[in-house]
């Protein structure tokens, strides 16, 4: 058994303290910012019903100036899912529309980073293998150049060449219009053929970190001296270049990796906004747009909420893959 | 003693950004069969690089730059990689450094002393995981180990599955980097007599590499000493514990508190090794040298070969005298 | 004026390689046309006059967008407020995070121990969350606080890899020998360590750089940036609310991308060749 107490303590206190500090920040920022949370919150002019107003200014506490006891308020009503009311998706609550766009977003997000890690792995690890080569010196500059262009810009160029004059793929959305009509299979396939340009713009605007890091992290191992026993034990390359080298150069990154989800996310927020694909990102968007302020503070929770949780599962995989972790 | 390696004016030397480093100029010692041959320096004076050179592990820049290493009558200077692989290991193995990271972290013992075997022998199969097991033995380590990843043992203890995945093949010439340097005075002890039993038991031969002189004196048949990548004195035990030649080696010996007798005045060796981009003329280990004359800095010094070993310097003529006797004599 | 010119040396040999050079070059491009930009651009900013949809020619060398305005002219005024919001955001980060880092790696203890804690959070909250929340709830926008607002949050990184270069400058004799001749803690952090690091503040200053060029496109095309002030990133979402791509308008969408795109690639050349150089000079693979 990998595990030990003391480490799962700590990582489970830790995502603890990560959730609490981000949902007081959902409560403290807006009113340090300036921003009026009771309109905010409860705008009459949004929400147009004096009874809705009143109701949601009395379940957060915003009839009562005490910032503790509107704190108390908005803690318990997080308790019980209640994030308030989109203004412009009325009377849908915040909670439900997140809801309805997270599956999108993670689906996009977490299928792009994995094949991004493991496309970044292997031309990392070719490249650190054969360092200074043509292979290598190449995928750097092409890594370097990547890591300085936004998300939103390769998205647009995406759709410019494949979508609009390759025809190869939708211009946006998530689903074809008529998918109701559609058979299970038929449904499955619109979304893969939606979600693949979405995807491929993820993996390629996040590649070049995972190649950097990958490369980097074997250049350090490849110096180790179990790596020069290793070829003096006679052992093939293949097997010195995964077994030990590759292995080893994984490790260290893997933290890295869920940590980069932080990163992904706040790219797939602008990119989904060029493919108009209905997650986390268009919706904050639209929120912004619409000054859908209960939604923006929601979206920015979900996102937070996401992140920790991510971050918490990659904590608790560690052990398992190396043996180093959780044992001292 | 018939002899086992033999290695004729090796040289290796790696291009810095200041120009060609000559880490090891014109080397050549031969060493018998069972024998344990010690190679001695300060650090830097090439000794370790000459080892890696001679089982072509040199890490770039560094390159061999001339010279033949003749093991068991084979040329290995001539063999093609794919076949010096081969014989690395079942003729020829090493031990490293025993600093941390000679293993690796991520893979098991077992597997790590299997991959030696099956790299040389594909077929060995469930027969490899037997071995694996005797070889645990063979260096007093219980078989449960092998389930065991490195940093749950100790520092001795991965040493000593170092030694016995370096007895996998069961070679004929074992080189050793400073085996015991990072670990404690007791476990390096019980490693060395470890050493010496697996020794006296396969009778291999040893090119064993430190800085510790006394080890040394304890353990080898002979000795070389190594400076700014020169080999400049070959003795035998006998003769380096009754009175080396050379002043490099006769400084170094005085840089050792003795292990037995009375008590002495420590004495380094003034000044530092020197630049070798540039290394100074003719013996250079003249500016050091408290009996430098002035043919030291012009004419590098010839070997001199006789019945007490080999020495490198100007105050020996071909008698094997040095220049005081050699004028005492003539009056 | 001793530690100006130590700085200016090691920015002058901060240029290493020919990569170096090369993302020097990119610098200075980008620097003449943010200080020159009014004297470069064929017509005055947010000028709407012309024809929309003009394709490239030589009246209009990178056309015009729907709103008849010359997007070359519009470019070179972005140019200006990227940069700048790059550079300030930039060095705001800097400060931050080589205190953060400086203290914490120095001072060891429980002030790290608490500093890196802080850090650790919030380098899991995602930081354009953080930032999108910030912008929309201030009641109005503008370059300052875009700036302000970047520049606060984008310390975190940096802040670690100060720290761990601190701890190793830490053990080393000159720290050891202030000490004896009775230097405080500050005078030792600031004086004496400081400069030491500074190739690795630069580099760490170019990467952020880069970060805050980038974040600002990201806020702007999200609707975040100075409604009034035109950037890379407003250019592009303009492009992108207007369907530029339906209108084969490519000369709207490419140069504003290449431009954020080359202007990053520059420090981060730069970057790398500093890095590169110090590990070679010093032969740290710690960073």
């Amino acid at each position: 058994m990998r595990y030990n107490s003391v480490y799962l303590l700590k990582r489970l206190g830790f995502a603890f303290i990560t959730l609490y500090v981000a949902i007081t920040l959902n409560f403290l920022l807006p009113r340090l910012m300036g921003g009026d949370p009771a309109s905010a919150l409860a705008s009459e002019k949004a929400l147009g019903s004096q009874e809705v107003v009143k109701a949601l200014k009395a379940q957060f506490g915003l009839d009562n100036p005490s910032l503790l006891y509107q704190y108390a308020k908005y803690l318990n009503q997080l308790l019980h899912g209640n994030l308030g009311v989109s203004y412009a998706n009325y009377p849908s609550p915040v909670a439900d529309v997140m809801v309805k766009a997270l599956p999108w977003t993670f689906g996009t997000v977490l299928t792009a980073t994995l094949l991004s890690y493991l496309v970044g792995w292997l031309i990392g690890i070719r490249g650190a293998w054969k360092a200074g080569s043509l292979f290598d010196n190449s995928t750097l500059f092409t890594a370097f150049f990547l890591n300085s262009v936004p998300f939103f810009w390769i998205a647009i160029i995406f759709i410019m060449i494949f979508s609009f004059y390759l025809e190869w793929f939708p211009l946006g959305q998530a689903i074809d219009p008529g998918i109701d009509s559609f058979s299970a299979l038929d449904k499955i396939k619109s979304v893969l053929y939606h979600a693949f340009l979405p995807v491929f713009t993820l993996i390629i605007a996040t590649l070049a970190g995972h190649i950097l890091v990958l490369r980097n992290n074997l250049m350090r191992v490849l110096s180790e001296d179990y790596m020069l026993l290793a070829k003096a034990k006679g052992l093939s390359a293949a097997r010195r270049k995964y077994a030990y080298g590759a292995r080893n150069a994984l490790l260290p990154s893997f933290t890295g990796f869920m940590t980069s989800l932080g990163h992904v996310i706040g790219g797939a927020i602008t990119t989904e906004i060029v493919f108009s694909y209905p997650g986390v990102g268009l919706v904050t968007f639209n929120a912004i747009l619409n000054h859908d302020y209960p939604l923006i503070q929601g979206s920015f929770l979900f996102i937070a909420v996401s992140v920790i949780v991510c971050n918490l599962i990659a904590d608790l995989v560690y052990p398992l893959i190396d043996p180093r972790v959780a044992l001292n | 003693m018939s002899k086992l390696l033999q290695v004729q004016n090796l040289s290796i030397e790696y291009a810095s950004p200041r120009g060609v480093v000559k880490a090891v100029d014109n080397v050549s010692f031969s060493i018998g069969k069972g024998e344990i041959f010690g190679l001695a320096g300060e650090s830097g004076c090439g000794k370790s690089t000459t080892a890696f050179g001679i089982c072509r592990l040199l890490r770039p820049p560094a390159r061999l730059a001339g010279g033949s290493v003749v093991l068991d009558g084979i040329e290995l200077t001539e063999l093609p990689d794919e076949q010096f692989d081969k014989l690395r290991w079942s003729k020829m193995s090493i031990v490293l450094q025993s600093a941390m990271n000679n293993l690796n972290p991520v893979l098991k013992i077992r597997s790590q002393l299997m991959d030696a075997i099956v790299a040389h022998e594909p077929d060995a199969g469930k027969e490899a995981a037997k071995r694996a097991e005797q070889l645990m033995r063979l260096v007093d380590l219980p078989a449960d180990r092998l389930d065991s990843y490195p940093h749950e043992l100790s520092g001795g203890m991965r040493q000593r599955v170092v030694i016995a995945m370096a007895m996998a093949m069961k070679p004929s010439l074992v080189i050793m980097d400073e085996p015991t340097t990072a670990l404690d005075v007791v476990v390096q002890n019980g490693i060395i007599r470890k050493i010496l039993e697996l020794q006296e038991q396969f009778g291999f031969s040893i090119l064993f590499i430190t800085h510790d002189l006394p080890l040394m004196l304890e353990m080898c048949d002979r000795i070389g000493i190594m400076y700014a990548g020169r080999l400049v004195e070959i003795a035998s035990r006998q003769e380096m514990k009754s009175g080396p030649r050379h002043p490099y080696t006769q400084g170094l010996l005085h840089s050792f508190p003795p292990l037995y007798g009375p008590k002495r005045r420590l004495e380094g060796i003034p000044g530092h090794p020197p630049d070798l981009i540039r290394p100074p003329g003719g013996c250079r280990f003249h500016p050091r040298c408290a009996r430098a004359m002035t043919q030291c800095s012009s004419r590098e010094p010839a070997v001199l070969a006789d019945e007490r070993g080999q020495v490198a310097c100007h105050l020996y003529n071909e008698e094997g005298l040095s220049v005081e006797q050699a004028s005492a004599a003539r009056e | 004026m001793k530690t100006i010119i130590r700085i200016a040396a090691a920015c002058w040999s901060a240029f290493p390689g020919k990569k170096g050079k090369l993302g020097f070059v990119i610098l200075v491009w980008f620097t003449v046309i943010a200080l020159f930009g009014s004297l470069l651009a064929p017509y005055p900013k947010n000028f709407i006059g012309f024809e929309s949809w003009l394709p490239p020619s030589f009246s209009h060398w990178l056309g015009t967008d729907s709103y008849g305005q010359d997007v070359l002219s519009q470019m070179i005024y972005g140019t200006r407020t990227s940069f700048w919001v790059g550079i300030i955001a930039g060095l705001i980060t800097t400060v931050i995070g080589v205190t953060v880092g400086v203290v914490s790696g120095f001072k060891g203890g429980w002030v790290e121990e608490s500093l890196m804690r802080v850090v650790d959070l919030f380098l899991i909250i995602p930081t354009l969350a953080l930032m999108i929340i910030l912008a929309s709830f201030l009641p109005s926008m503008g370059i300052v606080s875009t700036i302000l607002i970047i520049g606060c949050l984008s310390w975190l990184y940096m802040a670690r890899s100060i720290r761990s270069q601190t701890m190793s400058e830490r053990q080393s004799g000159y720290v050891e020998a202030a000490r004896t001749i009775g230097m405080n803690d500050a005078e030792i952090m600031f004086r004496e360590i400081l400069p030491n690091i500074v190739p690795v503040i630069l580099a760490n200053l170019v990467l952020v750089t880069t970060q805050a060029v980038l974040a600002e496109a990201g806020l702007s095309f999200l609707g975040l940036g100075d409604p009034t002030n035109v950037s890379w990133g407003t250019i592009l979402a303009l492009a992108n609310a207007n369907n530029a791509v339906l209108f084969h308008a490519w000369w709207w969408i490419l140069p504003p991308g290449l431009a954020i795109a080359f202007f990053c690639f520059g420090f981060i050349l730069i970057g790398n060749g500093i890095l590169e150089k110090y590990r070679a000079n010093r032969g740290n693979a710690a960073l």
